[in-house]
């Protein structure tokens, strides 16, 4: 059994303007211990998909209107809020794109661990600081005697990075979600935070749901990868097979606008067009505007995601 | 705590802020050993032969007013009803619009929409009418009028302190602190009110000398605290007729207002600088 399984999950935003769906029919599963990775643009519908596990979509204006998230083998979607909050932190974690910002300046870092730690296992301050210090040496912050008493603002943007892995991480959760940890680090120190992660993948087992728009990364990182583009996910399917047979026009077009250092110099090929927003998404297929591969069919019935597993994809007229 | 208590000591006019406020409390307590008359009393001798007040002299020290009482015995006693209004009516007002702005910001939906609109009502409706006809519907008295005056004076503290819980609600931490498995809660007290202390501090200690000043309106309108109980206040406006002829009648319990609400903001602003939660951690500057 898998241990994230997501159904035909179905998101909409309800604001002045209108009812906007966001995130329409995904369907995906994490395995335990597995590393998959979610790509597409900004406003594809990533985070929204990732909010929408954690149980943390703004509840005043976002719906869910269908589907099914099970953690483990539990609904998440029946759970209550107080149930939630017992499942978030413990059962899954999640790291955030911002280091510099998601710790709360006005705690010490110590403070801010030890709270994530006691908010789901009662230990003694004295226990909960020595498991800290522990995960903090686990997750490469040096001298972690030190710096639990230090302020965020002591620290630098990839080491706060480590230690918001290690808020996630703490509780030993099954399932983490990384929402582009690395986007707004330096390249090196990106690096050195996706070693760390696979690093403690191995450690602690955890599956990790890398959600990125790198592809570089996810060439390096995942064993599976989910392509989303405007609410759907369009390609599934592992690593190797997606770099050297993708399907979808769209993921092809993706991987060849990355530049490649064999490529000859001159303009990088591009997507022509942009993502339809939510509420001018066409019909039939939403890349239809975008795709050289089109046919009539295309503009007026929606591809389902098909194809034989692992392999899937969602396109009338797949690149051979 | 020890920690801070001596930064605040560090700092001198802090310091002389707070002893001018102990001062002008310990005068309030105990204003009947301290006052040398009875406030209310009206000596023959208080007056000119004409019928004018005396300026300050070795038997009055602060002369006397236009019905010859004792000016500094009445300036004591004022200082009992400024303190209840600026400490009493001000505390509830920034109470009241710290619950309701941390409230509505944070609960935001309807709850917020609905409390944040009555603000607006509030703010738009004058409030000095709104004072006006809740004093007229009350029988004026001491404590009425501070209910009055916090009534009216809690507005401005809600609206400042919801945009500030908005704008922290908001923050990448609180969700990450979400993200955590903490309760709303957990949130709110741990994570959303300590960053909003300074404000309400500052608020609480601006917000005295507006309502000491707003009793004083009230008391000038006749539906202030009644005479012949003295407020600070009600001594200018009891006098100002005699401004050109005796200014001390309004310059010395002028003073006294001022003084007051200066302490209040000196002592208000050091605390902000020290408890100020982002400036933890960082060499005092």
């Amino acid at each position: 059994m898998a241990l994230l399984s997501i159904a035909d999950l179905s998101v909409s935003f309800h604001t002045e303007d209108g009812a906007m769906s966001i995130v329409e029919d995904v369907s995906f599963e994490v395995g335990a211990g597995e590393i998959v990775g979610l790509v597409g643009e900004s406003g594809c519908g990533k985070s929204v998909t990732a909010m929408s596990i954690m149980g943390l979509l703004p509840s005043d204006i976002s719906r869910i209107d269908k589907g099914t998230i099970e953690l483990e083998g539990k609904s998440l979607l029946d759970l209550g809020e107080a149930a939630m909050c017992k499942v978030r932190g413990d059962r899954m974690g999640m790291i955030f794109q911002e280091p510099m910002t998601s710790l709360n300046p006005t705690y010490t870092i110590g403070f801010q661990l030890i709270e994530a730690l006691r908010l789901h296992r009662s230990l003694s301050s004295a226990e909960a600081r020595g498991s800290v210090i522990e995960m903090l040496r686990l997750v490469g912050v040096s001298a972690p005697e030190r710096r639990v008493d230090q302020y965020p603002h002591e620290l630098s943007g990839g080491l706060r990075q480590r230690v918001m892995i290690a808020m996630a991480l703490i509780c030993r959760p099954s399932l983490l979600i990384a929402d582009e940890p690395t986007t707004a680090l330096d390249v090196t120190v990106q690096a050195q935070i996706l070693e760390l992660l696979l690093h403690l993948k191995k450690e602690l087992g955890m599956a990790i749901l890398l959600i990125t728009h790198d592809l570089g990364v996810v060439a390096e990182f995942c064993e599976r990868v989910l392509v989303m583009y405007a609410g759907r996910i369009i390609e599934q399917t592992t690593v190797e097979e997606l770099y050297a047979r993708p399907r979808h026009p769209y993921t092809l077009g993706l991987l060849d606008a990355m530049p490649r250092i064999s490529s000859p110099a001159g303009k990088l090929p591009t997507i022509p067009g942009i993502v339809p927003s939510p509420g001018n998404r066409p019909d039939g297929c939403y890349f239809v505007e975008r795709c050289a591969h089109s046919s009539a069919r295309c503009s007026t019935k929606h591809p389902p995601l098909d194809g034989d597993p692992p392999h899937q994809f969602a396109c009338w007229n797949p690149v051979a | 705590m020890s920690r801070n208590f001596g930064k605040f000591l560090k700092r001198r006019i802090a310091v002389t802020g707070a002893v001018v406020i102990t001062v002008i409390c310990v005068a309030a307590i105990g204003a009947p050993f301290l006052a040398p008359y009875n406030p209310s009393e009206q000596f023959f001798d208080g007056l000119t032969l004409e019928g004018a007040p005396l300026p300050p002299n070795e038997r009055f020290w602060f002369g006397t007013d236009l019905l010859g009482r004792d000016l500094f015995s009445r300036i004591l006693y004022g200082a009992r009803t400024s303190l209840i209004i600026g400490i009493v009516a001000n505390g509830i007002a920034v109470l009241l619009g710290t619950v309701l702005g941390v409230t509505a910001g944070y609960a935001q939906g309807w709850v917020g929409a609905f409390i944040m609109r009555f603000t607006d009502l509030m703010m738009a409706f004058p409030a000095l009418l709104l004072a006006i006809a809740l004093a007229a519907i009350f029988k004026p008295s001491l404590w009425i009028v501070a209910m009055v005056i916090a009534m009216v004076n809690w507005v401005q503290v809600a609206r400042v302190i919801y945009g500030q819980t908005l704008s922290l609600a908001a923050q990448d931490y609180i969700e990450a602190v979400r993200s955590l498995g903490a309760h709303w809660s957990r949130i709110l007290f741990v994570h959303i009110v300590p960053h909003i202390l300074p404000t309400v501090l500052v608020w609480a200690t601006l917000g005295i000398a507006t309502t000491v000043l707003l009793e004083a309106t009230l008391s000038f309108l006749g539906i202030g605290v009644q005479p012949p109980t003295p407020s600070w206040g009600n001594i200018i406006f009891e006098n100002q007729s005699y401004f050109t002829t005796a200014p001390w009648l309004v310059f010395l319990p002028g003073a006294a207002i001022v003084l007051l609400a200066l302490s209040f903001n000196l002592v208000g602003d050091a605390l902000r600088d020290i408890l100020d939660p982002t400036q933890k951690g960082r060499t005092a500057g």
